[in-house]
C-alpha cells in the first residue's frame, strides 16, 4: 500500500481539525460547576502560626518530606518588644475558578471538577512537564517525588472529604482559623461569614477568582 | 632456607637501627629551638599570670559561696525540689558569679516558711500570688528578648502574657523545652490555644488555662 503526499496531508489536517475543535469543549466543561463550590476562609486574625495544619496535611495526605501542599508563612515581627506582632499567610492551592494551571495543561490532567469546583490532578494523565508549576501565580504546585506527577492541595478530596470529614487542616486548627464549605449554599457557615466579614483574595487582580478567602490582620495587601 | 631467614633478620635489624639513629638526630635538631619559643611565650603571658590566678581564686571563692548558699537551701529543699538543671552551673551575667537560689527566688528570711507558705518573701514561679511581670522579669534580667526570639519566635508574643514556667522547668535535670521535637512543640501550642479558644477568651490568655 502506498500513500501519496496529498493523501497524507489531507489525513493530517483532518486530525488537526478534530483536535482543535475538541479542546475548547473540554475547557468549557471544566469551567462549569454544578451545585457545590468548595471554598475556604483563612482567618489571619485568629491564626496563631502553630503550623498544626501543616503537620495534619502531611500526615493525612501522606505528603513526602521536602515538599508541602500547605505552608504557613510567617512574617514579622512588627512593632517594638514586647508589643510585637506576627502575620501568618496560608500558602496552598487557591482553587481558582479561572484556573491558569488547567489552561496550560497539555494532557488534561489538571482539571477543575464540575461537581465541586476543586482544582484537581489526574495522576494517570499527568506527564510531569511542569507547565502548571510555572503557570500557577501562587506557586503552590510541586512534583511529588514519589508519584513523579504534579501535586497540590485538593481540599483532602481523596482522604478526609471522601469519608465525610472536613479537610485535615481545618480539623487540626486549634483556633478555628480555617472555615471550609460550600460557597454556593447561602446557609453554609462559610457563606454566612463571607457576607459578614471583610475578606480579601490573594492576587485577585490577575482574574484568577480564587476560592481561598482571607480575613486580613491589619492592612490589606493583595 | 636457613640462610635466607638469617639474611632477612639481619636486614630488619639494620633497618631498625637506622630509623632509631634518624629519630634521635631529629630530636637533637628540635630541642635547641624549643626553649627559645617557650621563653618568649612565658614573657607574653607573665603580666596576665597574676591576674589569672586572682581570677581563678575569685571564681573558686564564688563557687564555694554558691555551694554554701545552695547547701543552706538544700537543707530543707532537697531531692526533687533541688536544682538539678543547667541553672545550677551557669554564671549570672549580672553578678559574674554562679547562679544561686536567691538570684531567682529572692532573699528569703530565716522564718520564710512560717509566713503562710513563704508567700511574702520567696518568689514562686507559676503562682498567681506573684504578678506576671515580676515572675518573668526575673528570667528577663538575664535572658534578652533577641536571644529568646532566635530560639523561638513565639517568645515575642507570650513574654507578657504567660509565665515562662508555663512551658519551661528549670529545676529538673532535663529542661523539657530544650531539644523538644517539633511535633511535641506544636502540640503544646495546640493544646493551650484550643482550650483558650473553646473558653472563648479571644486574645487574652490566662495563666494555667
Amino acid at each position: 500500500m502506498s500513500t501519496t503526499r496529498r493523501d497524507f496531508m489531507v489525513g493530517m489536517s483532518a486530525g488537526a481539525l478534530i483536535l482543535l475543535t475538541g479542546a475548547p469543549r473540554a475547557l468549557a466543561n471544566s469551567m462549569t460547576i454544578k451545585g457545590v463550590r468548595y471554598g475556604m476562609i483563612h482567618d489571619e486574625t485568629a491564626c496563631i502560626g502553630c503550623t498544626a495544619c501543616m503537620d495534619a496535611c502531611r500526615e493525612v495526605n501522606q505528603v513526602p518530606a521536602g515538599v508541602a501542599r500547605l505552608q504557613i508563612l510567617r512574617s514579622g515581627p512588627v512593632g517594638e518588644y514586647p508589643a510585637q506582632e506576627y502575620r501568618f499567610f496560608r500558602k496552598s492551592c487557591q482553587h481558582c475558578d479561572n484556573v491558569p494551571c488547567v489552561h496550560v495543561c497539555p494532557t488534561g490532567a489538571s482539571h477543575i471538577r464540575a461537581e465541586d469546583g476543586i482544582v484537581d490532578i489526574n495522576p494517570d494523565l499527568c506527564v510531569g512537564c511542569r507547565y502548571c508549576l510555572a503557570a500557577c501565580p501562587y506557586q503552590v504546585r510541586f512534583i511529588n517525588p514519589v508519584t513523579r506527577v504534579a501535586d497540590k492541595c485538593d481540599f483532602c478530596r481523596k482522604t478526609n472529604l471522601a469519608v465525610g470529614k472536613q479537610p485535615a487542616c481545618v480539623e487540626a486548627c486549634p483556633t478555628k482559623a480555617l472555615v471550609f464549605g460550600n460557597l454556593d449554599d447561602p446557609n453554609s457557615p462559610i457563606a454566612k461569614r463571607l457576607v459578614q466579614e471583610t475578606t480579601y483574595r490573594y492576587k485577585q487582580f490577575l482574574g484568577t477568582s480564587p476560592k481561598m478567602y482571607r480575613v486580613p490582620k491589619g492592612e490589606v495587601k493583595s | 632456607m636457613k640462610k635466607i631467614i638469617k639474611w632477612l633478620l639481619l636486614a630488619s635489624l639494620a633497618l631498625g637501627a637506622g630509623q632509631l639513629a634518624l629519630a634521635s638526630a631529629q630530636a637533637a635538631d628540635a630541642t635547641p629551638a624549643a626553649p627559645s619559643a617557650t621563653s618568649s611565650a612565658d614573657q607574653a603571658a607573665q603580666p596576665t599570670l597574676a591576674e589569672r590566678q586572682a581570677k581563678a581564686e575569685k571564681k573558686k571563692a564564688a563557687a564555694k559561696k554558691a555551694a554554701a548558699r545552695f547547701a543552706k537551701c538544700e537543707k530543707c529543699h532537697d531531692g526533687e525540689e533541688g536544682m538539678h538543671g543547667k541553672h545550677g552551673q551557669v554564671t549570672n551575667p549580672n553578678t559574674g558569679e554562679q547562679v544561686t537560689c536567691t538570684n531567682c527566688h529572692g532573699n528569703a528570711s530565716a522564718d520564710h516558711r512560717k509566713q503562710r507558705g513563704g508567700m511574702v518573701d520567696v518568689m514562686r514561679f507559676g503562682n498567681d500570688a506573684f504578678p506576671l511581670s515580676q515572675q518573668n522579669g526575673v528570667c528577663m534580667s538575664c535572658h534578652e528578648p533577641d536571644d529568646l526570639r532566635k530560639a523561638l519566635w513565639a517568645h515575642d508574643v507570650h513574654a507578657t502574657r504567660i509565665s515562662c514556667t508555663s512551658c519551661h522547668q528549670l529545676h529538673p535535670a532535663k529542661e523539657p523545652m530544650v531539644g523538644i521535637p517539633e511535633k511535641s512543640r506544636i502540640k503544646l501550642c495546640v493544646d493551650c490555644h484550643r482550650k483558650q479558644h473553646e473558653a472563648g477568651l479571644g486574645g487574652a490568655v490566662k495563666e494555667g488555662s
